[in-house]
């Protein structure tokens, strides 16, 4: 008999083996996760709706199906719960939104259709920055996450409640959405694994937008093996989505294990630099980092930092712009049911003039071309994923965010897949995150990369002290 | 930028009203994207053409 507590932090590939040597049922997984959620939830706020009906509706499904000997893959009875920007038909989608907070869809997007096609049992759906815009706010219907390593922090974001349910061990694997840096950001912050793939690689159909040309949708989990299992569950050609692309879909745990010999590795050291700079303690640990990877087999050459440096000029026009776009009749309609920090950014996005929409699309161009050039003399780029771990919410200001640099942004801007992965702790205990991108459309390698560090550390072993 | 001539140019684009205490929070936001696209002109373009939305991989 397993205890309930030894199913917390299950990862996804370790609960397929247990269901399908039958240690435990999903019906068992999926209770003990909702129980976790009850008697932890109250702390972390990782969770805007659980939804403990339809996830063991769909565990005693799995059961059954499973004992008649049909399986559906590796997320068959796997308790998983979604950012509430997926649309989910029959259960609200609020956006983090008093705009939305009674919206209750009346289909799926289509990942999370192919979640529920794979057998994944939906835990609820999580907390977010609100509309995935701005930073944690306390004038929004539901309070901001909390980060499990410790309370008084923030997670990042905008997939906050991901970061924080997985962290808390609150959720088995979940989906984000990244437009900046909306997945590696809290996975960096939180100490899990998130993957940003390549653009157009899994559709964005029924998920709220932020920036249509900007857009991702991702896996976030506590491994790197359950991101490859949830991305190959999620990936491939959408015709709904206009930027689906009509690619065929690696198979993305064949490879994991193929190591980093051999590699080579570029580190653009001047853009750590950049604006206020890197802490300390992040330079320290990716420095470390890279030695475990030079350890592996790989090499470690210097890039030009300046092109991901311009990156963030050109992304945060064209994401304010197109959000704007998007929000515009809301906020001159409602705009009291938007949180103040969220309406102000939105709402400044209106004065940006079609000149520097159009500036920003060129320089887009510029910048993915000279990136894609680097990438035909490197095999991934290294950065770290977040310039400092988590502040406080008292310390939190949206500005900060400006005066640091961005590691994550180029990636949304160019389209190519980016991973954090777990890669220290800091003075305070706090998370540090790794971040490795690769070419369009090689999750694979990217993954690969990130196992292979993963496997020759115990970042990823490391769990929060949350008492129940 | 300051506060009168912020909510002129806004009377001008958006053409709603907020109060003066919205406006005061919208303002340091639009500073921000002025600095993007005082460095957004900064950079040499020269004749680059916009690209709407990047082909991942010019695969598409």
């Amino acid at each position: 008999m397993v205890l309930a507590q030894d199913l917390s932090y299950l990862t996804i590939a370790g609960a397929a083996a247990g269901l399908r040597t039958k240690q435990f049922s999903s019906t068992e997984l999926t209770k003990s996760q909702l129980d976790r959620i009850l008697a932890l939830d109250a702390k972390v706020n990782s969770y805007i709706t659980v939804t403990p009906e339809v996830a063991l509706a769909q565990a005693k499904q799995a059961d059954a199906e499973l004992a008649q000997g049909t399986a559906r893959g590796p997320l068959h009875g796997v308790p998983i719960a979604l950012k509430d920007l997926y649309t989910t038909k029959g259960i609200r989608t609020t956006g983090h939104s008093a705009v939305l907070q009674d919206w209750v869809p009346d289909s799926d997007a289509t990942v999370t259709t192919r979640l529920r096609q794979a057998g994944a049992t939906l835990l609820g759906k999580l907390a977010m920055h609100e509309f995935a815009f701005g930073g944690p706010a306390f004038d929004t219907p539901f309070p901001p996450a909390r980060n499990p390593w410790n309370l008084d922090h923030i997670t990042g974001g905008s997939s906050s409640g991901s970061g924080a349910a997985l962290a808390a061990g609150l959720c088995l694997g979940s989906l984000g959405s990244d437009t900046g840096g909306s997945i590696r950001g809290p996975a960096s912050l939180c100490g899990i694994v998130g993957l940003k793939p390549t653009y157009g690689r899994a559709s964005r159909v029924g998920v709220l937008p932020l920036s249509w040309s900007l857009d991702h949708v991702g896996p976030m989990t506590r491994t790197v093996e359950d991101c490859a299992l949830m991305l190959q569950a999620i990936a491939g050609h959408d015709p709904k989505d206009p930027a689906s692309a009509n690619v065929p879909v690696s198979d993305y745990s064949a490879s994991l294990k193929a190591g980093a010999k051999g590699l080579k590795l570029g580190v653009p050291r001047s853009w750590f630099a950049e604006g206020e700079g890197t802490a300390p303690e992040t330079l320290a640990a990716l420095d470390a980092a890279l030695k475990v990877l030079e350890g592996l087999g790989a090499t470690v050459v210097e890039l030009d930092g300046q092109p991901f440096i311009d990156a963030r000029a050109a992304n945060t026009t064209i994401l304010v712009a197109e959000a704007y776009a998007y929000h515009e009749q809301n906020l001159k309609t409602q705009p009291e049911n938007y949180g103040s920090s969220v309406r102000s950014r939105f709402r400044a996005g209106a004065l940006i003039s079609a000149a520097d929409y159009i500036q920003a699309l060129r320089a887009r161009t510029v910048i993915c071309a000279t990136v894609a050039g680097m990438l035909e003399t490197v095999d991934a780029i290294v950065s770290p994923s977040s310039p400092a771990p988590a502040p406080t919410f008292a310390d939190f200001s949206p500005d900060s965010m400006f005066k640091n640099p961005s590691f994550t942004n180029p990636y949304n801007l160019t389209g190519l897949p980016a991973i954090s992965i777990p890669c220290g702790f800091s003075a305070l205990g706090l998370p540090i995150g790794l971040q490795i991108a690769t070419k369009p459309f090689t999750e694979a390698l990217t993954l690969q990369i990130a196992y292979a560090y993963e496997q020759a550390t115990d970042w990823h072993t490391m769990r929060p002290s949350l008492a129940a | 930028m300051d506060l009168a001539t912020l909510k002129q140019i806004d009377a001008l684009t958006a053409g709603n009203t907020y109060d003066d205490a919205t406006f005061e929070k919208i303002l340091p936001n639009f500073q921000l994207y002025l600095e993007a696209r005082e460095k957004l002109r900064a950079l040499p373009l020269g004749d680059i053409k916009s690209a709407m939305v990047m082909l991942a991989g010019g695969v598409r």
